[in-house]
């Protein structure tokens, strides 16, 4: 963040407010929480926040350590203190709450899902484990509601093809796949991060994703994934029963009727036939709409 | 949108569009024409004084000293302004007449944050707060506009993994293209049965219809039914082309390369998004800021020349644009900080040339940065205007002011 955010340049005297506006503005409150000042006051508070290669360094020399008003509080802030402010402003358990359940659950979360959650934040002392923690026990994370109701991400497509299955495959193979369906780890585009759910998914991305189905079941692109498509089908004898165990192990068995109709018919078609056929048919599977849903 | 397809339907809309080829001229749209726009988008803002130089004026040498060394090799373009030394092709085509300057692009309140300025460029609402999995783009909505006319592939994104939101349309799902050749269906052709495969997999994206009322399975089955469509026609369209400009091998060089086969091969594509990233310019900026604009320049020249030779030129429009510019006086770390108003190119068929508008008063700052003396969106009723594309259903309403085509 200090070197994406320009903080490096940030000196007593000549402030740079990248971090601090893009601490408020995408981290920690959002938008109309906090004033132009705000931004120029911390800005100050964070001079001194450098870089020494890879590590953090504060470099006390540049550090503007005069008084500061931010919020209306007024002291010789650091940035540790401007920190610790933002994040007991009560917008910032709304905002965090938002994004949490956003990423987890809903797109577009309740305003009563939101303070509830920001509630259980502050009750859990700001705690973001604990708190994401009990989210993902909730009954609201195994709701009807949130159920595939987003589309997932690269990892979520490239890692749940693998481990859906019970397999094993190259882990670098899968990050680059994911890399090249957009998401690259440890990479996001921006400062701002990734935009999620639908803007995962265009045209290009889907070919991606269902290239990469194909490639893995196929024991090409060095996956090496691990049972084989045969072995991982080899239980089920019709093509109804084969489409059907193909659905329970990618997607749970949860599946349209209509897409349960598409897959038996082409488990029953000349392409589900012989040594690449069960790879064939996880390759379809891949090609739901179902598939692209967490 | 309508979900009973079969394969034969997607097939059929694969061909829907009637190619092009050498003899140009697509007219499948009553009345209309085969117009194309080409968004340039540069992010992170750049700096619109040291692109478009105010050459005389000495508050602009005077507000960033160590900056005006652009003045030296610039390009004279009369008027007082002069082009940065890097935009040589840029600089020749507005001497050809092939090229337009708008001064002063910006809406009044500007936002100096960069999510929320482009948001407000792409949504075309100076008002936008946040977006919301129902907020549309103006290139989304034009390219419904055309799509419920008959367009087949009317919008297409060019070299980003995510679809910008300026593409985001209502009810037509807009490509996105990276790489030609990840732009199709693989399948597991060592075992000889590839086409069999190919097939196969088309029928069950073709059946796997979600139910009604599900709205993020409408969604994901029309991208399936675009993509798969788009590959269609890309294995039968793209085949003839052959660049005719030498294209430099950059990142913004080997997006234009891609979206000039594009634009020549009669894909259909009317409304095309492209990117160049790096503009934040608040260290340093003098090298940075060269690099990318000679960067922008080989590139841009390259596609002028590409298209031109292939006939192409005279009905496609570049615009080129930042979110916004930067603040007129440089910072102590001889970079410039997030401003406002900006300058922005506008190249292709049919442009008058010169600079348009009036430029923003370098002695009537608001904050420290220009203000605007052209609201953009009356630069993109212009634009549509040009393609015959309904501004109102685009805008929302009317916006004159701007008229750049002959």
């Amino acid at each position: 963040m200090v070197r994406w955010l320009d903080n490096d340049t940030n000196r007593k005297g000549r402030p740079n407010e990248n971090f601090a506006r893009e601490l408020f503005e995408l981290f920690a409150l959002g938008r109309g929480h906090y004033t132009e000042a705000d931004v120029r006051e911390a800005a100050r508070a964070f001079t001194g926040w450098h870089l020494d290669g890879e590590c953090f360094r504060f470099a006390a020399g540049q550090h503007d350590g005069g008084a500061k008003t931010v919020f209306g509080h007024a002291g010789a802030f650091g940035g540790e203190q401007i920190v610790a402010l933002t994040v007991q402003r009560p917008e910032s358990a709304r905002f965090l709450a938002r994004k949490w359940l956003a990423a987890f659950v809903h797109p577009e979360p309740e305003p009563a899902e939101v303070e509830a959650l920001a509630r259980a934040y502050e009750a859990n002392d700001r705690d973001v484990g604990r708190t994401l923690a009990a989210l993902l026990r909730s009954r609201l994370f195994f709701s009807a509601r949130a159920f595939r109701s987003m589309v997932a991400g690269p990892l979520d497509f490239v890692v749940g093809a693998v481990r859906s299955l019970g397999a094993r495959a190259a882990p670098v193979r899968l990050a680059a796949a994911a890399a090249a369906m957009g998401q690259a780890l440890g990479e996001p585009p921006s400062v701002e991060g990734w935009r999620g759910d639908r803007a995962w998914l265009t045209s290009a991305t889907w070919l991606l994703r269902v290239n990469f189905a194909a490639e893995l079941f196929a024991g090409r692109g060095g996956y090496a994934l691990a049972p084989a498509p045969d072995a991982l089908l080899a239980d089920a004898r019709t093509p109804d029963e084969r489409a059907d165990l193909a659905l329970e192990l990618l997607l749970d068995g949860v599946a349209s009727d209509a897409a349960r109709r598409a897959l038996r018919a082409f488990a029953a078609g000349p392409a589900a036939q012989g040594r690449s056929g069960a790879g064939a048919l996880l390759h379809a599977v891949l090609s739901l709409p179902e598939a692209h849903r967490r | 949108m309508n979900f009973a397809l079969t394969r034969r339907d997607l097939l059929r809309r694969a061909a829907a569009v009637p190619l092009a080829g050498a003899a140009g001229g697509l007219r499948w749209l009553p009345g209309g024409d085969d117009a194309a726009l080409v968004v340039l988008e540069l992010e992170g803002g750049n700096d619109g004084l040291n692109t478009v130089i105010p050459l005389d004026d000495a508050r602009w040498a005077a507000a960033r000293p160590q900056l005006a060394q652009v003045r030296n090799g610039a390009h004279a373009l009369g008027g007082g302004f002069a082009l940065h030394p890097a935009l040589a092709a840029l600089a020749r085509r507005c001497r050809d007449g092939q090229a337009a300057i708008v001064h002063g692009a910006g809406y009044p309140g500007p936002d100096r944050s960069h999510f929320r300025s482009r948001d407000i460029w792409h949504v075309a609402d100076p008002a936008h707060v946040a977006a919301t999995a129902a907020t549309t783009g103006w290139l989304g909505r034009a390219a419904d506009w055309l799509a419920a006319r008959g367009a087949a592939v009317p919008g297409l994104g060019v070299g980003s993994d995510q679809l910008p939101l300026v593409l985001q349309g209502r009810s037509v799902v807009v490509p996105v293209l990276q790489r030609l050749q990840d732009y199709q269906l693989l399948t597991d052709a060592a075992e000889g049965k590839g086409a069999l495969r190919r097939e196969a997999v088309l029928e069950v994206v073709a059946g796997a219809r979600p139910p009604a009322g599900d709205a993020l399975g409408a969604f994901l089955a029309e991208v399936a039914a675009t993509a798969v469509a788009g590959a269609e026609r890309l294995r039968e369209r793209l085949a003839a082309y052959r660049p005719r400009a030498q294209y430099p091998d950059t990142e913004l060089g080997r997006k234009l390369a891609l979206l000039a086969r594009v634009l020549v091969s009669g894909f259909g594509t009317r409304l095309a998004h492209v990117t160049l990233g790096g503009f934040d310019t608040h260290a340093r900026q003098l090298p940075a800021h060269d690099a990318l604009l000679r960067q922008l320049d080989g590139a841009l020249g390259a596609l002028l020349g590409d298209l031109d030779a292939h006939g192409a030129l005279g009905r496609t429009v570049v615009l080129v644009h930042s979110e916004f510019g930067r603040r007129v006086a440089q910072n102590k770390s001889q970079g410039t900080d997030h401003g406002a108003a900006a300058p922005v190119f506008v190249c292709g068929g049919g442009v008058k040339p010169g600079c348009h508008g009036r430029a923003p008063d370098l002695g009537d700052l608001d904050q420290g940065d220009l203000r605007a003396t052209c609201d953009f969106r009356a630069l993109y009723a212009a634009l549509l205007r040009r393609l015959r594309v309904d501004e109102v259903a685009v805008l929302g309403a009317r916006h004159d002011g701007v008229d750049l085509f002959a």
